[in-house]
């Protein structure tokens, strides 16, 4: 217990009853009580007092105080950070647009939106606000000339791919003389953009449609994590250069903001985020209603995702990263789950709470840890044992028996999960593949990382990992010296087939992979010896060692139990295998520690782009233990699952509360096939 | 009492009246027609009715006569007359049927005409109240020499209406409108027969005996709120009805038999008629010819207003109304109301010192009517038009308050404000003499627009900011009028304009350059606009100006800045359709503008899959030298293409735009092409497919089907080198893929294998074939032994192998491979040796 002496302080005359209780129950070595809860809970809800400042005339050390708000961080969760906003929004939109017209209606949409409609809206909710069918955009759909009164609505992204298909469908009605009462409703979402009216009117049927918008241009992934879905987004941006929707994304930092207050800090960095910044300020000049100043969110770091293009390509061996790259995680929902019978489709989120455990671990790990969760199951099957009376039996039943079926499906879920990736991964070639990934991370053996490159595309092994290890090349050394380059895309042209020519040049134009042409001139000296030297010696002086070097990238030998991720200490490599720690988390982690000795500014500038930090009111709220902790991380261009891990860690161990938007999930496949065509 | 020394009394039973002159006037109006709005609006005056080939001129005055312009219409035309709406525009009636409405600055707003055939003699111009907003629509009838009745209910919105003929033939002695939000209906009258015209209805002739004797009615005269009727009979009578014409209300026999010049109504409680004088005749009269005499001097013209009648002559502005109710009860002589008491008691105090005061204030609070009377003073002040009684009924007010103790001060405050508004917009330089009960029925914002059209701006963001008014009705509105106004000054410049406008209006949030700047354009002063522009936040606003005024620099500036990808497309599209082809434009835009060009390329790049838009793409692809892309792009169609020749014909295509360029491709590209050509012989020789298959694909399906001189023969066409590493891999995949087991060791010993021998062990292993993969196994390089008999599913050899080895890792890794329920012996073995090396 406290000491008695500070009972005497004049200010504990005055504080209010509940810091009383909380002090007095917070022990000496920093610890809370477990029934100081309540109170804690009371200080939570208000907000009004300097917290800090409080604690401070309490005379409590800094391990005391520090502790203690440890666990009120812990303790607060996300009930006021609720995303469900996000959905609900959505839903309360489409539901809308379903009862415009009283008849019953056709859906149509484009696979690309299932899961995401699926998370919006319920399909019994569809069916009662007049859905009869449903199809998918690709397949032909059966017209009933008799059906007159069916009106067809069709959800789809703003493609121009897709509008020709939907202008397709309506020519063929027209074609075949079947007219419906209502005028075909095209419903783009996130936004409908300015060539989908002209592509409809260049088609010549603008008067047999009426056009709209479903605005929900945030999907709430998981009770921390928004996406847009929108994997294009990074092509159309970084490649092409289009900014088309910048918009959606400034649109949607409005409305994180009309929900849960201004935002008072912003950290920028790339020219993507500061666009996205300028637009949300000019659209924040024409919206009528003022922001409330109340926030909830305390800083936000928009950032775009060209300033790390190595770790989407370094092989994820979280949990959950591995699961979006086996099952391609789609709105947290995976599919074709063998063995899983009774469910096809399953939502992975924290609603799990073995999933909530192991999501951010070490493959490795996880099959101790469910283990852990089996004894809990055996558990409840022993009480059963024990039950004497009736009432206990009704108990056992509500409760218990719920929590144990919930708890076994999850489990079998997990370990039937588990087996599909222990068969695929305890492959022998994994753990030369892993060395070499690792050794390029390392900026170690060059030439047995080319020729082990080489290797793999002579046995025609997947084309995915043998490129992930070419952009890793790439990335790692300041660009592919010309020679080389020229060799690996001709092997890859000639192994592949012709196509892959203009992947190649996407992943160029991307700059996922560079070619160096300082060595091309060298090249002509015919001294081939010589340039292995100059590259060794170069190698040293690249933008990737000093950003190495600088944010710590590269560890050195860690002890084991570093690399326990279910420690809280747990070192960020642990996500590699200890070989490389994430370059955006590292850089994220610098920019809230705020720290005049790391030289942030220097760092900073070695990424592309500018950073840039913007505080609205800073001066207003004094920069106490408690505020700034709440954090939102923007990803523009999308980000990895194994990234929210290592930044869930790293807000476990700064005391941070971390939400993440991105414009998409990343993962090597999906960008390759992407940018494929 | 100098409170009432403008009091007329007429006799004991009828209502009081007063009499309040408001503007000394200094203007000539004699020969002249003068018409003023109701509200105490504007005046206008002309003198050249019924003139035909002139162009007749018309000026404006204000209430007090101030002159506010005086304009000459563009065309000659005979006018019939003019009148006002109830928005205070100029309605100019012409004999041809033409109606003009125009500001009160002679600005045209809109023509219509309603008679075709025929010419105009008579109209009526009339205010419909609208019960529910109190609001009027001015409507007009017009009646033609053929004697139909052309109704326009509405001038704003001019339908042309006609009302059934009037039975029987011959001019109309007189006829009015009567006009309710119900129906509208047309009284007229010939020789002794008065008819009811309903609109849509059938004319009636009403039976209706006056009881006096008359041989036809020369005047007819609607209330202001159309309830009462007055009618003037060729003897001399005045007759009072209702509007529906069935009940007799009051009759007045008047000693002239000349028709009365001008009638008008005071508030439903007296009626002014003037014919050598001015009679006012009070209604409730048994007395057939009581009446007052108001001297005047000649002309004299009558205006109709909410409470009272505005009387016009060369010399003043009066406003003859009934004494409003407050201040009767506080001046009529001998009142009892407390309110009078309380009135005395305040003069007693203040100006005679006189301790009478506190007896009268304790009589008042005796009889507890304090609060009525204080009610009362401040419900009088804003009756009085003299400021000096205004305050010394307010003082009275105030004087009660200080003995009454649950007084609030909020009416008093209110009124208090309500008077300063009235006396500001009194003032003779203003000239807008509104009664109380006018201001009323107005409303503030309505004030704040007459305040508007008259360009008093300042006085009105004065009372704006006093009344607290909302920005939206208030300041914003008057900003931008004044900015309209601006904007309409031709005589200044542009700049000194825009400077001026930016300056008053600043950044006030409402604010819509635009909406000025779109003024400046219908003003032809394009110039004027885009300086305005560049002050409007909104680029949503500002883009569709610039194109109207054909700027598309600064339309594809603006737009790019707001990053609203909308809006570059919609300029982007039609800064295109200035240019003849989409290759002009696109080397346009390319050199200006890098986003929008990025823009229109994307757009290109989606568009481009139907075969005319690809084409459409590629060449401005070529055009912007991005070969790169363009050689991608031809590539990606190429290899759609089902026939070879096609897809040869696009592949030498690009061939030929990468010679242009020194790529590496330019090989690669050769070397495809070949293949495709060795492809369709090979397809022909076989009957075998080989479209769209890698060059090693190719060979590898040569040598699976153990073709192998063929793919020997692509080997050194192609430049392979047979000891290279890939060929090594193609070759032993493939032969081990066709099952081909003895060429395979053929190979394996045809020379020393650049890729050691593990390779051949994994690709019979991939055929399922140990036994051959164990003839390669001896050769394999000790390091990679353990692998190979893991793949060969010899886990006993391989555990033997890992514990000389003394190798916890492969150890576990022979536990993992090993099937738990079949073999349990070498997972024995293997823990046995885990916890051995352990020790060690």
């Amino acid at each position: 217990m406290i000491d008695h002496d500070l009972m005497n302080y004049n200010l504990y005359e005055s504080a209010d009853f509940e810091y009383k209780n909380v002090i007095k129950n917070v022990k000496k070595d920093g610890s809370v009580l477990e029934n100081s809860k309540e109170a804690i809970d009371s200080i939570l809800n208000r907000d009004e007092i300097d917290k800090n400042n409080l604690f401070y005339s309490f005379n409590m050390d800094k391990n005391q105080i520090n502790k203690l708000f440890e666990f009120i961080i812990n303790k607060m969760t996300f009930n006021d950070i609720d995303f469900n906003f996000f959905n609900k929004f959505s839903h309360d939109g489409l539901v809308r647009i379903l009862n415009q017209n009283e008849c019953p209606k056709n859906l149509v949409f484009s696979k690309e939106l299932t899961k995401i409609i699926d998370e919006t809206i319920k399909f019994s909710e569809l069916k009662e606000n007049g859905v009869s069918k449903m199809f998918f955009l690709d397949v032909s759909l059966p017209k009933n000339a008799n059906q007159k009164d069916v009106e067809w609505i069709y959800i789809m992204r703003p493609y121009a791919e897709d509008i020709k298909k939907v202008c397709e469908h309506i020519k063929d009605d027209l074609r075949k003389n079947i007219r419906y009462r209502y005028p075909y409703k095209i419903v783009f979402s996130p936004r409908k953009l300015y060539i989908c009216d002209l592509l409809f009117e260049q088609e010549g049927i603008y008067e047999y449609v009426t056009l709209t918008e479903l605005e929900n241009d945030l999907i709430r992934i998981d009770d921390d994590v928004l996406s847009m879905e929108y994997p294009d987004f990074l092509p159309n941006y970084f490649m092409h250069g289009d900014q088309s929707w910048l918009c959606s994304i400034a649109k949607s930092l409005i409305n994180i903001q009309n929900w849960f207050g201004k935002i008072p800090k912003f950290h920028l960095h790339g020219s993507c985020a500061k666009s996205v910044y300028e637009l949300t300020k000019r659209l924040e000049e024409l919206n009528e209603n003022n922001l409330i100043d109340n926030h909830k969110i305390d800083q936000l770091i928009l950032i775009d995702r060209n300033i790390d293009f190595i770790t989407p390509f370094c092989t994820p061996l979280t949990y959950e990263g591995i699961i979006s790259e086996h099952f391609k995680l789609n709105v947290g929902y995976i599919e074709h789950i063998p063995d899983e019978i009774k469910r096809k489709i399953v939502k992975l989120s924290n609603n799990d709470k073995i999933f909530e455990n192991i999501r951010g671990m070490h493959i490795s790990e996880i099959f101790s840890h469910l283990k852990k969760f089996l004894a809990d199951l055996k558990n409840v099957h022993e009480k059963k044992k024990e039950i004497n009376s009736v009432s206990e039996m009704k108990n056992f039943i509500q409760s218990d028996l719920k929590n144990y079926t919930e708890l076994s499906n999850a489990l079998n879920l997990h370990l039937n999960i588990c087996e599909v990736i222990i068969n695929q991964k305890t492959h022998l070639e994994l753990s030369i593949y892993l060395n070499v990934e690792h050794n390029i991370l390392s900026n170690r053996d060059y030439n047995k990382s080319l020729e082990y490159i080489e290797e793999l595309i002579n046995r025609q092994f997947d084309l995915h990992q043998i490129l992930r290890l070419v952009i890793l090349l790439s990335q790692t050394n300041q660009g592919i010296p010309n020679s080389h380059y020229l060799l690996l895309s001709k092997q890859i042209l000639h192994n592949f087939g012709f196509d892959k020519i203009v992947l190649l040049s996407n992943l160029e134009k991307l700059g996922l992979i560079q070619i160096d042409n300082s060595a091309l001139k060298k090249e002509d000296s015919k001294n081939i010896i010589k340039i292995s030297q100059q590259l060794t010696s170069r190698l040293k002086g690249t933008k990737y060692a000093t950003i190495a070097k600088k944010l710590d990238i590269i560890p050195g030998a860690l002890d084991p139990m570093q690399l326990k991720s279910s420690s809280k200490s747990v070192d960020i490599s642990y996500a590699f295998n200890g070989n490389y720690r994430p370059i955006l988390c590292q850089y994220i982690s610098q920019m809230l520690d705020d720290n005049p000795k790391s030289n942030f500014e220097e760092i900073s500038k070695l990424f592309p782009g500018e950073y840039d930090r913007i505080s609205t009111f800073a001066n207003s709220v004094r920069n106490t233990q408690l505020q700034n902790r709440t954090v939102l991380i923007y990803f523009l261009g999308g980000c990895t699952y194994t990234e929210l891990a290592i930044l869930r860690k790293i807000a476990n161990q700064k005391n941070y509360k971390f939400l993440f938007a991105t414009t998409s999930f990343l993962n090597t496949e999906q960008v390759i096939d992407i940018i494929k065509n | 009492m100098s409170h009432t020394e403008n009091w007329i009394y007429v006799d004991q039973t009828t209502e009081i009246f007063r009499k309040n002159d408001f503007y000394d006037l200094k203007w000539n109006i004699d020969n002249s027609v003068v018409r003023a709005a109701s509200f105490a609006g504007p005046i206008a005056l002309t003198r050249d009715l019924n003139k035909p080939d002139i162009r007749p001129l018309i000026s404006i005055y204000s209430q007090s006569g101030y002159a506010i312009k005086t304009f000459q219409l563009e065309e000659k035309a005979m006018i019939i007359g003019i009148g006002w709406t109830s928005s205070e525009d100029l309605m100019i009636i012409f004999e041809n049927g033409e109606i003009q409405i125009r500001t009160i600055y002679g600005q045209l707003k809109n023509v219509f005409n309603v008679i075709k055939d025929s010419r105009a003699v008579d109209f009526r111009i009339f205010n419909t109240p609208n019960t529910y907003t109190g609001s009027f629509t001015t409507g007009c009838v017009i009646l033609s020499a053929k004697n139909k009745l052309v109704l326009i209910k509405d001038v704003y919105d001019p339908k042309i209406q006609q009302f059934p003929d009037v039975p029987g033939t011959g001019e109309l002695d007189s006829w009015c409108v009567i006009s309710t939000d119900k129906n509208c209906s047309i009284l007229a009258s010939r020789q002794n027969e008065i008819f009811q015209i309903v609109y849509g209805g059938v004319p009636q002739l009403l039976k209706i005996n006056f009881g006096v004797e008359y041989n036809s009615i020369k005047k007819i005269c609607v209330s202001f709120g159309h309830d009462y009727i007055a009618l003037n009979t060729d003897t001399g009578y005045l007759i009072v009805c209702n509007s529906e014409m069935n009940r007799i209300i009051h009759k007045y026999k008047s000693d002239s038999t000349e028709t009365a010049l001008d009638i008008a109504w005071v508030s439903n409680k007296a009626v002014l008629a003037l014919w050598d004088n001015l009679y006012l005749i009070p209604l409730g009269s048994d007395d057939i010819k009581n009446h007052f005499e108001i001297y005047y001097s000649s002309p004299c013209f009558l205006i109709q207003e909410l409470d009272g009648v505005r009387i016009l002559t060369s010399s003043s502005n009066m406003l003859l109304q009934v004494v409003p109710k407050p201040l009767r009860d506080i001046f009529e002589i001998a009142s009892f109301d407390a309110s009078s008491a309380l009135f005395e008691s305040s003069i007693a105090f203040y100006e005679n010192k006189n301790q009478k005061a506190e007896e009268y204030i304790r009589s008042i609070k005796e009889k507890g009517s304090l609060e009525d009377a204080i009610a009362n003073c401040i419900q009088a002040a804003p009756h009085e038009f003299d400021p000096k009684y205004q305050a010394e009924i307010l003082r009275a007010a105030l004087f009660g308050r200080y003995f009454d103790d649950y007084a609030n001060a909020a009416s008093y405050v209110k009124m208090c404000q309500i008077i300063r508004v009235l006396n500001a917009i009194r003032h003779s330089q203003i000239g807008l003499p509104l009664t109380y009960l006018e201001y009323e029925a107005l409303s503030p914002s309505v004030v704040i627009n007459r305040l508007i059209t008259r360009r008093h701006f300042a006085l009105a963001i004065e009372i704006c900011k006093y009344l607290n008014m909302t920005d939206e009705e208030g300041i914003i509105k008057i900003l931008s009028n004044w900015a309209l106004y601006k904007v309409s000054q031709t005589d200044v410049e542009d700049n000194q304009i825009a400077a001026m406008i930016k300056s008053k209006l600043g950044d006030t949030p409402g604010i819509s350059y635009a909406e000025i700047a779109r003024r400046a354009i219908s003003a032809g002063r394009s110039g004027l606009a885009i300086r305005l522009l560049d002050y409007e936040v909104k680029a949503s606003e500002q883009v569709p100006l610039y194109i109207e005024i054909d700027m598309p620099e600064l339309a594809i500036k603006k737009a790019m800045e707001s990053g609203d990808t909308d809006l570059i497309y919609m300029v982007l599209f039609w800064y295109q359709s200035k240019f003849n082809n989409v290759s002009d434009f696109m080397k346009d835009i390319s050199k200006k503008y890098s986003i929008a060009f990025n823009l229109m390329l994307q757009y290109f790049r989606q568009k481009s899959q139907d075969e005319e838009s690809f084409n459409e793409f590629n060449d401005i692809l070529n055009q912007e030298n991005l070969i790169t892309e363009q050689v991608c792009s031809i590539v990606k169609v190429a290899l759609k293409q089902q026939r070879d020749d096609q897809k040869m014909q696009m592949f030498d295509e690009a061939r030929r735009l990468y010679a242009s360029k020194e790529v590496f491709n330019t090989n690669i590209l050769n070397d495809e092409i070949k293949l495709i050509k060795i492809q369709m012989n090979l397809e022909k020789n076989y009957g075998k497919k080989f479209n769209g298959k890698s060059l090693f694909e190719t060979i590898g399906e040569l040598i699976r089907l153990k073709f192998l001189d063929e793919a020997e023969k692509m080997r050194k066409e192609f430049k392979i080198s047979d000891s290279s590493e890939a060929w090594w891999h193609l070759k032993a995949k493939n032969l081990a893929k066709g099952s081909c087991w003895d060429e395979l060791e053929k190979f394996s010993k045809s020379k020393k294998s650049p890729i050691g021998y593990e390779p051949f062990v994994n690709y019979c292993m991939d055929a399922n074939n140990v036994q051959e993969a164990k003839k390669y196994f001896p050769k394999v390089t000790p390091d990679s032994r353990f692998n190979c008999l893991i793949k060969m599913k010899c886990l006993a050899d391989a555990l033997d192998l890992a514990y000389q080895k003394k190798d916890i890792q492969q150890v576990n890794i022979v536990i993992g491979k090993c099937d738990p329920s079949t073999q349990k012996i070498i997972i024995d073995k293997a823990k046995m040796y885990r916890a051995e090396l352990i020790n060690k």
